[in-house]
């Protein structure tokens, strides 16, 4: 299969694109919006989930991968949500594949993902790994260190809070949410992930959860470990094609 | 210090914790991230200079503030965990042919001057019996002020800068323990190693003094650098 490769630019900074990838032979049968995480500093960046973006191609799935700005080059909270606000808007208004794609969220980049669908109404079906959604507990559990608070520096300086920070969607922003987690997860812990789900629970918000074996934080995102195995599955529920290259 | 030195310190400090772990097994990844942070400091003459100053108080970054045969350097932050070592790579004067890798891998901006970029092929071993004139160049490039260039640590090349061409460098922890190098000129081959590996009596003859280290500040501070 031959993957089709393209960028589109939606800001300024060199940060604002989404990568895509969709097969180059016919439509694709699904497609999802990923968000990459890294604490808002970009321990990870957008390329790095390529290898993925390609799996999933390989299965059917067309994938845009959202890059984003970091908290140190212009994505102080709110920007880099506005970002990822933007880039979801400019996918949507392109059509299909986007406006229907499951939205992905991986470690904070499921703060991101959920803050892009919040108060849009658009019932989008949205699958969470990993995530580090509830500032105010993982500041306080030092989740990333000290990112959540040079993510928030400038909102809590001006008397901000983490909570008015922390993405809450309704019932109508979600079609459903599904949350993976990393049962040997080393930067998200097991605490963060059953706070995170609670609240969303008692909010109504009808969630999946599966308890990945083995896994550790990046085997989520990553085709060469069993661990993303269910994440391919979810997002493509197909085989994998033949090898191809990519265009 | 001032309050307002203070802020601005304080400011400078949080920003540079606020900066990602990099990932140098991915030059590529590398490259996109590091050469971004090159240009969030570079680009910012008053950061650049509060980050320069701090170094004067900061006795682990004072310690590591060097004087070479080509290069001196001034280094304004170092967190190996996250994979950054950052600083100014000050030349000092007229470069010649010295081809060479490295330590560590590394992205350099350059804020003044320029290099002529040389990479090179070789078919020799990188040790004592390699035979010089087996090092060809490949690819030449003028690297005009406002380039950066990431390479990676195996890569043989050479970079022949004017006096006063100063660079903002982000480089990685060591990947190897020797840096090779050779004099095409005379044939001559050698290794430098890291600081952990000199002598007490090498590191006191290229440890920067503060008479030079005000005239660097002076220098930058006149190149518009700061």
């Amino acid at each position: 299969m031959t993957i089709q490769e393209s960028v589109l630019r939606y800001g300024d900074s060199p940060w604002q694109r989404v990568d895509l990838y969709v097969p180059a032979e016919g439509p694709a049968r699904s497609a999802a919006v990923i968000f990459h995480g890294g604490f808002w500093r970009h321990d990870r960046i957008a390329r790095d989930l390529e290898p993925l973006a390609v799996a999933l191609v390989r299965r059917g799935c067309a994938t845009a991968v959202v890059e984003y700005r970091p908290a140190w080059d212009g994505g102080l909270w709110p920007a880099a949500a506005e970002d990822a606000r933007t880039a979801l808007g400019r996918l949507d208004a392109g059509g299909a594949p986007w406006q229907d794609a499951t939205i992905v969220g991986h470690s904070a980049g499921a703060h991101l993902a959920l803050s892009a669908v919040a108060g849009q109404g658009a019932g989008r079906r949205v699958v969470l790994l990993a995530p580090v959604v509830e500032l105010a507990y993982a500041a306080a559990a030092e989740v990333g260190g000290k990112a959540v608070g040079h993510f928030l520096a400038g909102h809590l300086a001006a008397g901000g809070t983490a909570e008015e920070a922390t993405p809450r969607p309704s019932q109508a922003d979600l079609a459903s949410l599904t949350v993976f987690e990393a049962a040997c997860d080393q930067a998200v812990p097991a605490e963060l992930t059953e706070h995170q789900l609670s609240g969303w629970r008692e909010r109504g918000l009808v969630t999946d959860h599966h308890v990945v074996p083995d896994a550790r934080h990046m085997h989520l995102v990553n085709p060469e470990r069993d661990g993303c195995a269910p994440v391919l599955t979810l997002l493509a529920g197909a085989p994998v094609s033949a090898e191809g290259s990519v265009s | 210090m001032t309050s307002l030195t203070t802020d601005r310190t304080q400011a400078a400090v949080s920003l540079m914790e606020s900066l990602p772990a990099v990932n140098w097994d991915d030059i590529e990844s590398a490259a996109e991230v590091t050469e971004r942070i090159a240009h969030r400091l570079g680009d910012d003459p008053e950061l650049l200079n509060t980050l320069v100053e701090r170094v004067r108080y900061t006795p682990e970054l004072r310690e590591k503030c060097e004087c070479h045969a080509l290069d001196d350097k001034i280094v304004i932050w170092d967190d190996q965990e996250k994979g950054l070592r950052i600083r100014l790579r000050l030349a000092n004067t007229d470069q010649y042919e010295r081809v060479h890798n490295h330590r560590y891998s590394f992205t350099a901006y350059i804020l003044s001057g320029a290099y002529r970029h040389t990479l090179y092929a070789t078919d020799q071993p990188l040790d004592e019996t390699a035979d010089v004139e087996r090092f060809w160049p490949y690819f030449v490039r003028e690297e005009p002020q406002g380039r950066c260039i990431t390479l990676d640590h195996e890569q043989l090349h050479t970079t022949i800068t004017e006096p006063e061409t100063i660079s903002l460098m982000i480089q990685s922890p060591a990947r190897k323990s020797r840096a090779f190098m050779i004099r095409r000129a005379d044939g001559h081959v050698w290794w430098r190693l890291g600081a952990a590996e000199e002598s007490e009596e090498r590191r006191r003859e290229v440890r920067m003094t503060d008479e030079r280290f005000e005239h660097w500040i002076g220098r930058l501070k006149a190149l518009g650098v700061l």
